[in-house]
């Protein structure tokens, strides 16, 4: 298969598609969703419902819409609302760009469910809207900082939700994040299993022991960079923690400078120092030049245990060549100083 | 007072705060909210000789005696006023607490403070003394003594060590009789603290300082020539990194925008280090002239170095559920620290030329940019489209050295007329700052037709252009397509199918000639077949899926397997690394005045030839009753690395030195690791009140790692005539966790903990108890070696706690 020959056809058959589709997105003014109720399926319904203003009370208008009068929810959600004070959420006096405050700002307009004596119907419930619909309820206010690049991220594509990690009502003592399952490790790993599984590996970053998390390196809402990283590039992330490692310096090694991972895996390793195979090895995979580098270095002896070389034992290649990532001494050009 | 009775002082008065914080504030303002609770007790190590292995205590501290597990104090007024602290491990070693204080809508101020110990290894020897100021030294009757002392040798009786008075003995014995113990390991503290307001429902403006600081020693390896006298010490580490950064956003219903600025400085405590040489007490002058035993040798540890940093970022939402996000950031890091002398030979550094500059001066500039339109016009239709771009621009001077010392040791002259002249002139090296712009443009469209079916097929390019490369423009195609079912409340599958094709452009092996403006020019052509992975073509292939199964409420089975295969291929001709072929053409054709001389030889492609990488879960969970529920699952990984390599030994004489290229020479290895990990675990009320419960965590992992080398048949690689396979590296970890909680009241219980962990290495790498000699028949280079002699201690430890948690 030689992709490259399909290049064009790809590029031009994907860029006149997604006009197409922008164009008929742009004649289509979608309805938006009354509240409490589904969209229909042939149409993605519209983000939260912009809401009215709170309708005049008459004695002929039997339908009753609008907001709800303040405490209003409580009165009958009593522990939710309880709960719901301690967080940021239950706290907050911000309204939505619609008007909408406290429970109103994600459950919509609620008179006509008070009105309905709780009728479900009246109300929205954010677990009964497709994905897309109950981010696009909390994007209403968190669509910035972070949260940003949700729209077009890979969890979002792949039918993810706020709702997916987070917990807005939580029974017991709200979690850091409002955490669906409690830690962002618990949260990040009942998907993610190998991950899990990599951080019981013998050289590991410190997430068992609770000093790093996923989020320390993933923006799990979307990023910029590749992966879902925090900073824009994979060094960039390294360099957040390991500052030392970012210098410029005399002579630079090349794959240190593309990439820290091509010879370390963050997620854990059967080798010292998270490296992606065993020295000599990992050196040799690169480095077939004249001289000792092209040994094959089993063993350096003929008796019959295993005496390893010195160029094998500890640190491997490293033993001499310490200074791998990069050495600033005039006679460091084979980071040997 | 011990660190025991410190902790337990701290803590007291901890408690004390806390039982005095909520009656203040309550008193202070009875409409005030006070909440928070405390987990605290004690604890004991049952196990006495391994509870202190530094791979168990590796990034944590784990006390043993009376502790605070958790603290966390709320507090809320009316006015919307709050202050929470969320302290965990409360004055251990790995202690992290969060602060926070401000106004709900308005402002908000953070502390964040953070640490962990970073402990290398169980034991450290050394025979070096640390003068302060990262200098190491030998005593002068022990070199003097090794200077003395026999060549190695191992003759009569063969018995498999060094005869006594040969250099070897004297410095295992040396090292045996006064080798001192040292502790590697350092400790990172990171404090944080951020202010945050948003004045208006609009904007948000921030700012934030950072110190971390990490301190202790890290495991330094030291040589001279070609690891004849290797060495090792633990370098003092002190490193302060200090980060600001301010922020201000401004967003609307359908729009946001924002800046941010950030610039950092690191600091380390020590620029360089020096140590003495066990072979030689003080520099000695040797034939030919350039030639010095060494005494002592110099190497550079970290640079200082200060970055800044600019970013815009924004997103607008466009009619049709359209967004498009555009974030710039243009940064800078720059070092300018005095460069070392080029040696600290004292016999050497009268004869090199001054060098071309007191400092690098070196910048590297780094700029990156983001476009993305990501779209959902119809409920069944979305596209995305994007293009990103990081360019670092390394703006580092290109220096030239009319001359080098290698080691400390030796100054190389050309020694190939035919390259530089004359024998006598000196090599000389050049920096070559590398520079390089990736790009990655893409576009994805996704449909779906039906509920239960989610399909998108995305297409991108990224391009690669690098300066100073044997590859200086590649790109590659990425195909990847996405098959979700999310077909009911009870089932779920992810399936993902990606086929990468990287394309370079013509693989040059001369690339670093122009690093050597005299001399050595055969060394850098020297291996035509020499292709390093990052380069070279390389065709990818990779399926991963995932599945959730939930047949009834009661129970379910989840999964996820992956699979990954890396095949690379030589770009000059498209053929697999690996492969060998006959070429006729001229191998040294820099070499001048000589007119090209074509030859036939073997020409094997060499370099990592494929990896392939399997990994596959499956794990099931039940739910029968409220009062109970449980989880298993397993997971087993394959990491499979492939390379293909030759032995090339220089033969001839120079100036037509060049490595032997016979086929028998070739060699082959495969690197395989292997992990298996088991998890289990359950959650049990134990009574209809819900007042006793049980829970347990249960994980086994083990890895196994595997290098098989193997030859042409009837080969024998040069130098290595002996192969014997490497041993197995293979470890085990197991983690147990089981508490029985009685919850006294609804805001207090009290929970008995076990804790059970056991870790267990096999690693010839570490496995040797220093000193390691080697073997004296075969090899020589590790005869006078002075290593530290690291090495994690297996552990098996078993904790018991009695914790009471308190809700107020």
């Amino acid at each position: 298969m030689r992709l490259r020959r399909l290049r064009w056809l790809l590029i031009t058959g994907v860029g006149a598609f997604a006009l197409s589709l922008a164009a008929v997105a742009a004649v289509q003014e979608e309805p938006a969703a009354p509240a409490g109720e589904e969209a229909a399926p042939e149409q993605e319904p519209a983000p939260p419902a912009p809401a009215a203003p709170p309708a005049q009370p008459s004695p002929t208008t039997p339908e009753v819409s609008g907001f709800a009068e303040p405490g209003a929810c409580a009165n009958c959600h009593e522990d939710v609302a309880n709960a719901l004070k301690k967080t940021t959420h239950g706290r907050t006096e911000a309204k939505t760009w619609d008007g909408a405050a406290s429970c109103e700002s994600c459950h919509g307009p609620g008179a006509a469910h008070v009105a309905g004596e709780g009728d479900k119907t009246k109300i929205r419930n954010p677990k009964t809207l497709s994905a897309t619909d109950a981010s696009a309820l909390c994007l209403t206010c968190h669509e910035r900082g972070e949260r940003s690049h949700w729209q077009g991220s890979q969890h979002e594509g792949r039918g993810l939700s706020c709702l997916s990690c987070h917990k807005i009502h939580h029974e017991q003592a709200p979690p850091p994040k409002l955490l669906k399952e409690g830690t962002e490790f618990a949260t990040c790993s009942s998907c993610h299993l190998k991950r899990k599984a990599a951080l019981m590996r013998s050289s590991h970053m410190p997430l068992r022991e609770g000093t790093m998390s996923c989020g320390s390196c993933h923006n799990p809402h979307g990023a910029t960079g590749p992966s879902m990283l925090k900073q824009f590039s994979v060094n960039e992330n390294c360099y957040a923690c390991h500052a030392e490692k970012r210098s410029p310096t005399l002579w630079e090694h090349p794959p240190v400078r593309e990439s820290c991972v091509t010879c370390h895996d963050p997620h854990g390793s059967l080798h010292p120092r998270l490296l992606v195979a065993k020295q000599p090895r990992l050196c040799q995979q690169c480095h077939d030049e004249m001289r000792h580098p092209t040994q094959p270095y089993s063993d350096a002896s003929s008796a019959p245990e295993f005496f390893p070389n010195s160029r094998m034992f500890d640190r491997g290649c490293m033993n001499c060549h310490s200074q791998i990532h990069g050495s600033n001494h005039p006679a460091g050009m084979r980071f040997l100083r | 007072m011990t660190t025991c009775m410190r902790r337990l002082a701290i803590l007291l008065a901890a408690l004390i705060v806390v039982a005095i914080l909520p009656t203040g504030f309550v008193r202070a303002q009875s409409e005030d909210e006070t909440e928070g609770e405390i987990t605290f007790g004690p604890q004991y190590v049952v196990e006495d000789e391994t509870r202190h292995s530094a791979k168990f205590l590796e990034y944590r501290d784990v006390p043993n005696g009376f502790w605070s597990e958790h603290f966390e104090f709320n507090w809320r007024s009316p006015s919307r006023s709050y202050f929470e602290l969320d302290v965990r491990d409360m004055v251990q070693n790995d202690q992290i607490i969060h602060g926070r204080f401000g106004r709900t809508d308005l402002w908000k101020i953070s502390i964040d403070w953070v640490e962990n110990p970073r402990l290398w290894t169980d034991r450290a020897e050394t025979l070096f003394a640390d003068q302060g100021d990262a200098v190491f030294t030998l005593s002068d009757p022990f070199q003097s003594a090794v200077q003395a002392g026999a060549a190695n040798a191992d003759i009569a009786p063969v018995d498999g060590f060094w005869d006594a008075g040969t250099k070897g003995a004297i410095v295992k014995d040396g090292i045996e009789m006064g080798g001192q113990e040292v502790f590697v390991g350092h400790h990172r503290q990171t404090g944080t603290i951020g202010f945050e307001l948003t004045p208006t429902r609009s904007w948000t403006l921030g700012a934030s300082v950072a110190r971390e600081q990490r301190s202790g020693t890290a495991p330094q390896s030291l040589g001279f020539y070609f690891s004849l006298s290797p060495a090792e010490v633990a370098v003092p580490v002190d490193f302060r990194t200090d980060w600001a950064s301010v922020r201000a956003e401004y967003n609307r219903e359908k729009f946001n925008i924002g800046a941010e600025l950030i610039a950092s400085k690191f600091e380390t405590g020590y620029d360089s280090l020096s140590w003495d040489n066990q072979l030689y007490l003080n520099d000695t002058a040797v034939t030919p002239t350039f030639t010095s035993n060494p005494g002592h040798g110099r190497l550079t540890l970290g640079t200082n170095n200060e970055m800044t940093q600019a970013i815009l970022f924004g997103g607008v939402n466009l009619p049709g559920r359209t967004r498009v996000d555009v974030t710039l950031s243009r940064g800078e890091v720059t070092q300018d620290d005095p460069f070392l002398p080029m040696t600290v030979n004292g016999v050497l550094s009268p004869l090199i030329a001054p060098l071309p500059a007191v400092s690098l001066d070196g910048k590297h500039t780094n700029t990156f940019a983001n476009f993305r339109i990501a779209s959902r016009p119809a409920r069944s239709w979305r596209w995305s489209a994007w293009y990103r771009e990081q360019e670092l621009e390394n703006e580092n001077p290109g220096l030239r050295f009319a001359d080098y010392v290698q080691t400390d040791y030796a100054i190389p002259y050309c020694s190939n007329p035919n390259s530089c002249g004359a024998t006598t002139n000196r090599i000389q090296r050049e920096n070559l700052p590398l520079s390089y712009d990736k790009s990655n443009t893409g576009a994805l469209i996704g449909w779906s037709p039906a509920r239960w079916i989610d399909t998108s097929l995305s297409y991108e390019i990224e391009t690669i252009d690098r300066e100073h490369a044997a590859v200086e423009k590649s790109d590659e195609d990425i195909v990847t397509l996405r098959l979700d079912f999310p077909v009911a409340d009870w089932l779920m599958l992810r399936a993902t199918a990606k086929y990468q094709e990287r394309r370079a452009d013509d693989y040059n092996v001369h690339y670093y000639e122009e690093s050597f403006p005299i001399g050595e020019p055969y060394v850098a052509a020297f291996n035509e077949g020499s292709r390093r992975h990052t380069w070279t073509d390389r065709d990818r292939i990779s399926y991963g899926l995932m599945f959730e199964i939930t047949p009834a409420p009661t129970w379910s089975i989840y999964g996820e397997a992956s699979y990954n295969n890396d095949d690379y291929l030589d770009p000059l001709t498209g053929q697999d690394i690996g492969t060998s072929f006959t070429v006729m053409e001229d191998r040294i054709p820099d070499v001048l005045p000589t007119p090209p001389t074509p030859e036939t030889y073997t020409l094997r492609l060499a370099g990592r030839t494929h990896d392939t990488l399997y990994a596959y879960t499956v794990g099931v969970a039940l739910n029968p009753s409220s009062r109970f529920n449980c989880y298993a699952d397993y997971t087993w990984e394959t990491s499979e690395y492939g390379m293909a390599s030759r032995y090339r030994a220089p033969t001839g004489t120079a100036p037509n030195q060049f490595g032997s290229d016979s086929p028998l020479d070739d060699w082959a290895s495969d690197a395989e690791d292997r992990y298996y990990t088991y998890s289990f675990g359950f959650d049990a009320t134990l009574n209809a009140k819900n007042t006793w419960r049980l829970n347990a965590d249960v994980s086994r992992s083990e890895g196994k790692g595997d290098l098989d080398t193997t030859f042409v048949p009837g080969g024998a690689a040069s130098g290595n005539t002996t192969l014997t396979a490497f041993p197995q590296v293979d470890t085990r970890l197991a983690i147990a966790r089981l508490a029985l909680t009685h919850a006294i009241r609804p805001n207090l219980d009290y929970s008995i903990r076990w804790w059970y962990e056991r870790w267990q290495e096999d690693n010839w790498a570490s496995d040797f108890m220093q000193p390691y000699m080697g073997d004296p028949t075969n090899d020589p280079g590790s005869a006078t070696a002075i290593y530290l002699g690291m090495d994690y201690l297996n552990y098996s430890n078993h904790i018991l706690s009695l914790l009471l948690r308190y809700r107020y």
